[in-house]
């Protein structure tokens, strides 16, 4: 207890292998379809060349196996699991996109980052990829990198496109692009919340369509 | 820098960070609403994210299980390789062994002799407890005269 009578914080646990099977039985249709959502929109974000052929259900999985694996923690007491491997899944994609970009021709990207960790000479976990040094791209890598843009160019046209006889899912749509976030768009809009949703809602439907029909499930 | 300026990636990144955000956060009722509107049937999906998660889990048993199997192994081979030193002759491993169970008697409760008495034990049943107790490293705090033979 300290000094002044407020119990000390105690510190949180990361959660045990028991806790972490228990919320995977225990994961809800809805929490099922809100993973699936982000990890699919996370591939896409980073481009599935930049993610080497690993498709969302490979970046689930490995958000599972660093869970497991001590890698990332999970502390039940401060947050929920599916907020938690959401976060896991967008920190494992923006990696997965990074170390594409420093060393692709790496063998290490035939296989999934969790099972190539080192351990540093005191038994802590390393990435396989630390260490690795940032370099110029040579004629090759620009060209997945042109690949990379020409395929998002493609799609963000025809997401566009789609809603080019919607003006307001184009304002937000334009908005977003701009950098601005839902209320900075709502303010110059005159959007209320209700319909900024509505509209959020519509584009998030159509586009996933597009992404589909593009990319597949 | 005006929209069309801008990378397809960056234009498609803040789209794409902005419906993440929105699925994110939206109600799971409308998550499920409109996954079923685009004929995907909720429950299914379901079973797919559980088995992915399953199989993730157990692939990491797996691999724990070969992990401390290999670690076994390395432990037995490197006790194999140690060299043990025991006197040659059998009844100066006999006198070893007693003078061992004499000084630490609390080791015999670590031997079974099958109902035997010490003296019934063979020769080779000394050798092998003389083998176990050098590998535990309690002959290296033995010494008796002679043992060098």
């Amino acid at each position: 207890m300290a000094q002044d009578g407020v119990p000390d914080a105690i510190p949180a646990k990361p959660a045990t292998y028991a806790e972490i099977f228990h919320a995977i039985e225990s994961l809800t249709d809805e929490d099922s379809e809100r993973l699936e959502q982000v990890a699919l929109n996370r591939i896409i974000r980073i481009g599935r060349r930049a993610a080497n052929g690993r498709t969302h259900e490979d970046l689930l999985q490995e958000a599972m196996t660093r869970t497991l694996g001590g890698q990332r923690h999970w502390y039940p007491e401060t947050v929920g699991f599916v907020p938690f491997l959401i976060g896991a899944v967008w920190s494992i994609a923006s990696e997965w996109a990074g170390h594409r970009k420093r060393n692709p021709d790496s063998p290490e990207y035939a296989a999934p980052e969790s099972q190539l960790t080192k351990e540093d000479e005191e038994g802590n976990p390393t990435s396989p990829f630390d260490g690795l040094a940032a370099c110029a791209l040579n004629s090759e890598e620009q060209m997945v990198e042109a690949e990379i843009e020409a395929e998002q160019q493609a799609l963000v046209g025809a997401i566009e496109q789609h809603f080019a006889e919607d003006e307001n899912a184009s304002y937000v749509l334009m908005g977003w692009q701009d950098g601005m976030d839902g209320p900075a768009i709502m303010e110059a809009c005159g959007f209320s919340e209700t319909t900024y949703r509505a509209i959020v809602r519509r584009i998030k439907r159509n586009s996933q369509k597009i992404m589909e029909q593009r990319h597949g499930r | 820098m005006d929209d069309k300026a801008k990378s397809g990636s960056v234009r498609l990144g803040r789209v794409l960070d902005r419906l993440a955000e929105y699925v994110r956060n939206s109600p799971g009722d409308e998550l499920l609403e409109d996954a079923r509107r685009e004929g995907r049937d909720p429950a299914q999906t379901t079973l797919r994210v559980k088995g992915l998660f399953r199989q993730a889990v157990k692939n990491y048993q797996q691999k724990q299980l070969e992990k401390a199997q290999q670690e076994y192994e390395r432990e037995v081979a490197a006790m194999k390789s140690r060299q043990i030193s025991l006197p040659k002759a059998p009844e100066k491993r006999r006198s070893l062994l007693a003078a061992i169970f004499s000084q630490q008697p609390q080791l015999r409760a670590a031997f079974t002799f099958q109902n035997r008495g010490f003296s019934q034990l063979t020769d080779q049943d000394v050798e092998n407890h003389l083998r176990k107790l050098a590998l535990l490293g309690v002959l290296d705090e033995m010494h008796l005269p002679g043992d060098d033979e």
